[in-house]
């Protein structure tokens, strides 16, 4: 695991953006080299010193994340090239990929950058209010039990629950930009969560209608980037697959029965 | 500001959606996709004394021009058009993410153009036989000169299409690139229209469906490979080479390729039917 | 918007938060959510183990609520109010039962029911779980349902928005709050006719914890400097196994232990043989040899102390401050049981804990302590009056905290997989309360306060913002949270003493000193964190204060409050709540203790089945 000779400073070139519409520059940073180094906590040793390697003093990089333990999907970046969670990212590693070379810190490119490493998401949280992401219940009341399910079922569903809308499916995917329609893996994946549960099935017409909308699942080009670059391991393109084989029957039973 | 961001749009592509792309995907396999496993069943023939009397009976089809428009040409022109929408919406990336999935969805684009472009050449020159590419078009020749023909012109079907696939080596070069793609661009095709669909759910059923995509594709390539070999390694007769010649005569004098039907003219002669609609080609030196 | 419905605000969007916005929206009253960060995003998708309640088969085997009641008060060392803690177990069940209907993928057995591990603290299997993510499960079934109300139209999301200040009307009621928009920067006061505090805990106190960076403890300060009360501070929970790194420390979820992993250091001192070449003679499962009947699964505090001490000896890996959590030896289904918190020690450490024995050391974990809050029992104390417009308010009318930030529940110490519970039911349970506040208490509507009030709490921030931008000091806020944070860890946590208790005061004391003299590197408007952590840094030194005031004055050992120079439960002089007030006009803390009720149980004597080494 452990590489012969370690550098003892780590260089970091970062892409930094002041605001919303400012154009984007690069800095470069260096940070003592010492075993066990996330990326997360080398910006924490840029945040308390912010001096470029030219000596220039700049401002602490400015970057979401939460709980660290990639569990909560916020500190989501491009890391060398791909993305993924800064938390994570082990410098050992990262220096693996990059030989004597720097480590590249980037925001993800398909969400509007707010600043520095730090995107803009809502794009994800609004398609979950669009595909009425919830189970239907009624009311918090005791009503006793959930409906019983087997443990393969559980377990579709559980690992399709584990998804934390970081983005990292988003961002690999080829046919999700910018400024396109294009829905993504990871609603997809919560679609087809939702209608697996009992109650949740009240709904699923509904949300199938949505997934047939421009953007919607139709659009998927399954370079399945989505699966391999997912953090959380999530059943992405099984999730794509049913909800393409769920919109299919749905489509022609509604070919058959006319609109509800 | 957590009101969702689409629009909801009226145009008619956005209203039939789901629709156009499933049509999309259908086209593709259904009639276009077996026209190409047939069309290269036929080649593939080219290898073998049968070809010709498979053209034969294609072209002995009743309301053959109703089949090819309403069968072929309408369906490549949606798949096409459609598809060209689809790839210019994408944002590639192979470069970062190198997964053999990626790939494929790029090359799925990349061949799609690349087929389009092949056939597009290949059936303006074959079958319409517009002269697009000058002297290097290649064309469907009649035999002239075929004994006992009594000067009708006959069809050589093997024979003019081995010597127009001989005539230059940028067409060569075309129908190798070309009828791969069109080749790859069906088999991975085949494979994504399966999770499209929603008939391969896990990656287990994708796995070995891609087995069957893969022979689809090694099987379609090789009676390509079988077609293209025949045609490159044709050694035509001197009669035939006679009928090429002569129509390529009466080409650089009128412009056109003569048709089934056209009287042998004599060397220098005009030829009486020139339809307006073909293109002149720059001037080429006698 | 002048017929515009009373709101309730909500500040935090974890458990507690979404719990209390879901049955406050259920009464059909509106509900302002604002949170740091997207709610899926809280601090409770970190919790792994799973929530208690009792249930169909423990019961049979003679487990019942009682008896979750009872374990409660016992782990917590009797510091606990017992009314709530009896609702809270009586209503655990049922919480199961709706998150279960709410779709949480609860792990199932063949025949499709619930299933169940063990936990500490107890002897039964009690503890329902899904997969190693339970926390991160039930935080996004809870946001699922929220989400279904916000399409309704009856929650607003504020997230990215930072608590500033509450808004105290003329009568000292809550009436709204100040808060930040983390991007634009913009200060805005909002109007709410009653607001709940579910902002977690203070793990950043420490420096490096378990908890997420948002953990600052800011918020509750930010109450407590305008008249709400502490309950507890000095009660901080340390979790016995985290794996220690760089910028924090990661959990390692008691349920490693629950499904039979084994604690143990090296019989020689400094011994630096790797794990597996050490023989089963040459270890000493130390756990296991002093407490035979719960072994490994001993209370938080206990495992805790007694791996600090064995470190402290000089037994720990290599000499150094770790031991070793072993799972080599389980069987595979029980190693695939645990895959999910196996991946996260191999992601984080590159060490595969299916063959490598795990290292481990304790770290700061949950806040006992809070916000102080009050209640209204039924008049047999079994329980609290349901939907009584008091429970779990603070002293503040109208101002009400849920969740971690409350100091109720846990008294000295939480059992493991209570916190999902607590934070559930104090959403669920009060949440009726803060409706009915609104309702029946909460008089002039906020709405038709004047804006005087609203703008001068948003000038005053703005004033806060300026002068932290301004400042041309010379100490940076990130070196005096490091130094905060090293010397709450050395001297406050697991074992305490008047002597470093003191030295932390002081220390505390002259960072305060330098905080006011700092400069921050960023004096931009535009989503400039470098300020808002400076911010909460100043809150969290008046935190720490609190924490180290409370720690010294208690002069006993109770539950997590360990303190090395009194080593027994004082039950005749500190069976109390530490109640902390801030006046902050002249800085200045004041401690006083009020007594804890034991109505329903009597304090016993808290020893886990402990064998006396002779």
């Amino acid at each position: 695991m452990i590489a012969p000779k370690k550098p003892e400073i780590i260089t970091f070139r970062i892409k930094r953006q002041d605001a919303r519409d400012a154009q984007p520059y690069w800095e470069v940073f260096e940070v003592p080299y010492k075993p066990n180094l996330n990326v997360i906590s080398c910006l924490q040793l840029i945040a308390e010193n912010p001096v470029t390697r030219e000596g220039r003093q700049s401002r602490p990089v400015v970057w979401d994340c939460s709980c660290l333990e990639e569990v909560c999907g916020a500190c989501t970046m491009v890391i060398n090239g791909r993305v993924r969670q800064s938390c994570s990212a082990l410098v050992d590693q990262l220096l693996e990929e990059v030989g004597e070379g720097e480590i590249t810190l980037e925001p993800m490119t398909k969400f509007p950058v707010v600043r520095d490493l730090w995107v803009d998401r809502q794009r994800m949280f609004d398609n979950l209010l669009r595909f009425k992401g919830w189970v239907p219940i009624d009311g918090t009341h005791d009503l006793g039990e959930g409906p019983k399910e087997s443990p393969e079922e559980q377990e579709l569903r559980y690992e399709l629950s584990r998804c934390m809308t970081c983005g990292c499916c988003l961002e690999a995917c080829p046919q999700f930009t910018l400024d396109n329609d294009f829905i993504g893996a990871n609603t997809f994946g919560q679609v087809v969560y939702f209608n697996a549960h009992k109650t949740g099935r009240v709904l699923m017409n509904e949300r199938l209608d949505a997934l047939m909308e421009p953007g919607g699942i139709a659009d998927c080009g399954n370079a399945q980037n989505c699966v391999k670059v997912c953090p959380k391991d999530v059943p992405l393109t099984i999730a794509i697959a049913k909800a393409g084989r769920q919109t299919t029957v749905h489509s022609i039973k509604r070919f058959f029965t006319g609109k509800r | 500001m957590t009101q969702s961001a689409v629009a909801p749009s009226s145009s008619f592509l956005d209203r039939h959606h789901f629709l156009l792309r499933r049509l999309h995907s259908l086209t593709g396999i259904m009639p276009i996709g077996v026209f190409v496993m047939f069309h290269l069943f036929t080649n593939m023939q080219m290898a073998f004394s049968t070809f010709q009397h498979e053209v034969d009976w294609i072209h002995s089809m009743p309301a053959l021009l109703f089949l090819e428009v309403f069968g072929l040409w309408l369906p490549i022109a949606f798949h096409a058009g459609l598809g060209l929408i689809y790839t210019f919406n994408a944002k590639y990336n192979t470069r970062h993410y190198r997964y053999g999935g990626n790939w494929r969805y790029t090359l799925q684009r990349v061949t799609g153009i690349l087929a389009l472009i092949f056939i597009l050449v290949h059936v303006a020159t074959l079958r319409w036989r517009w002269p697009i590419l000058g002297e290097h078009t290649p064309f469907f020749a009649w035999g002239w000169a075929v004994p006992g023909s009594g000067g009708e012109l006959v069809p050589l079907a093997t024979a003019t299409t081995a010597l127009a696939i001989q005539s230059s080596l940028l067409v060569i070069l075309l129908y190798v690139v070309g009828v791969f793609s069109a080749v790859f661009h069906l088999a991975n095709g085949l494979w994504t229209a399966a999770i499209t669909w929603g008939l391969t759910l896990t990656q287990q059923a994708q796995r070995r469906w891609g087995y069957v995509c893969i022979a689809i594709f090694l099987g379609l390539a090789s009676f390509s490979a079988m077609a293209l070999y025949a045609s490159v390694t044709y050694q035509a007769s001197e009669v035939e080479k006679a009928s090429l010649a002569k129509t390529l005569e009466v080409y650089r004098q009128t412009g056109v390729y003569p048709h089934k039907g056209d009287k042998p003219h004599p060397p220098g002669h005009e030829p009486e039917a020139v339809e307006t609609r073909l293109i002149m080609p720059p001037a080429t030196d006698p | 918007m002048a017929a515009e419905k009373p709101r309730a605000l909500v500040v935090g969007g974890g458990l507690a938060g979404l719990a209390a916005t879901i049955r406050i929206a259920e009464t059909g009253t509106p509900v302002d959510l604002f949170s740091m960060v997207p709610v899926k995003r809280s601090h409770s998708v970190c919790a792994q183990g799973g929530i208690n309640a009792c249930n169909k088969v423990a019961r049979q085997q003679g487990y019942s609520e009682w008896m979750h009641f009872d374990e409660t008060l016992y782990g917590g060392d009797f510091l606990n109010h017992q009314p709530p803690v009896y609702d809270m177990a009586h209503w655990a069940p049922r919480i199961i039962d709706l998150l279960d209907r709410m779709g949480v993928p609860f792990n199932r057995t063949h025949e499709g029911e619930r299933d169940l591990r063990m936990f500490g603290g107890s002897l039964f299997k009690r503890t329902h779980f899904a997969g190693a993510t339970t926390g991160q499960q039930l935080l996004y079934a809870l946001d699922e349902q929220v989400r279904r109300w916000e399409a309704e139209g009856l929650v607003r999301k504020f997230e990215f928005w930072e608590f500033l200040a509450p808004v105290l009307d003329d009568g000292g009621m809550c009436k709204g709050i100040i808060a930040q928009d983390m991007r634009t920067m913009e200060i805005r006061a909002f109007r709410g006719d009653a607001t709940v505090l579910a902002t977690g805990g203070n793990g950043l106190v420490y420096g490096k914890s378990t908890n997420s960076v948002i953990c600052n403890g800011a918020a509750a300060i930010r109450a407590y400097a305008q008249g709400a009360w502490l309950g507890n501070p000095e009660f901080i929970q340390v979790h016995p196994t985290a794996i220690p790194g760089e910028d924090k420390c990661r959990l390692m979820s008691e349920s490693a232990r629950g499904e039979g992993g084994r604690v143990w250091v090296p019989r020689k001192k400094g011994d630096s043989r790797a794990p597996g070449d050490i023989p089963e003679g040459e270890r000493s499962y130390f756990l296991e040899e002093k407490y035979p009947a719960y072994g490994n699964l001993v209370p938080r505090d206990i495992a805790t102390r007694e791996i600090f001490w064995k470190c402290l000896e000089g037994y720990g890996v290599a000499g150094g401050r770790m031991v070793y959590l072993d799972c080599t030896h389980l069987p595979d289904a029980t190693k695939n049981k645990l895959a999910g918190i196996f991946e996260i020690y191999e992601k984080f450490t590159g060490d595969d804990p299916r063959k490598v024995a795990m290292k481990i050391f304790p770290a700061v974990h949950y806040t006992m302590g809070g916000l102080y809050t009050v209640y209204t029992p039924r008049s047999d104390y079994k329980g609290m009056e349901p939907g009584a417009p008091n429970n779990m308010m603070t002293n503040i009318p109208g101002l009400y905290a849920f969740g971690e930030v409350n100091y109720q529940y846990h008294g000295g110490t939480r059992l493991g997989a209570n916190a999902l519970l607590s934070c559930i039911f104090d959403g669920l349970f009060c949440g009726l309360s803060v409706a009915n506040h609104i309702r029946d208490k909460a008089g002039k509507r906020a709405q038709e306060l004047s804006a005087g009030l609203y703008e001068q709490g948003v000038r005053r921030q703005e004033d806060a913002v300026r002068q932290l931008i301004d400042a041309k000091g010379e100490n940076n806020p990130y070196t005096i949270a490091r130094e905060m944070g090293e010397v709450m860890t050395d001297r406050v946590t697991v074992v305490r003493d008047e002597e470093g208790l003191k030295l932390a005061l002081n220390t505390i004391g002259s960072l305060r000193q330098r905080y006011q003299s700092m400069r921050i590197s960023d004096t931009g408007t535009w989503t400039n964190q470098n300020l808002a952590f400076a911010r909460a840094l100043g809150d969290m030194l008046i935190y720490a204060e609190a924490i180290v005031i409370g720690a010294t004055e208690r002069r006993e050992s109770r539950g997590s409050h360990f303190r090395s120079d009194h080593l027994e439960r004082n039950d005749d002089k500190y069976l109390k709540t530490t109640i902390m007030k801030y006046d902050a006009a002249n800085d200045r803390h004041t401690l006083e203790y009020e007594d804890v009720p034991t109505p329903l149980v009597k304090p016993r004597p808290r020893t886990y089945g402990k064998v006396e080494a002779a």
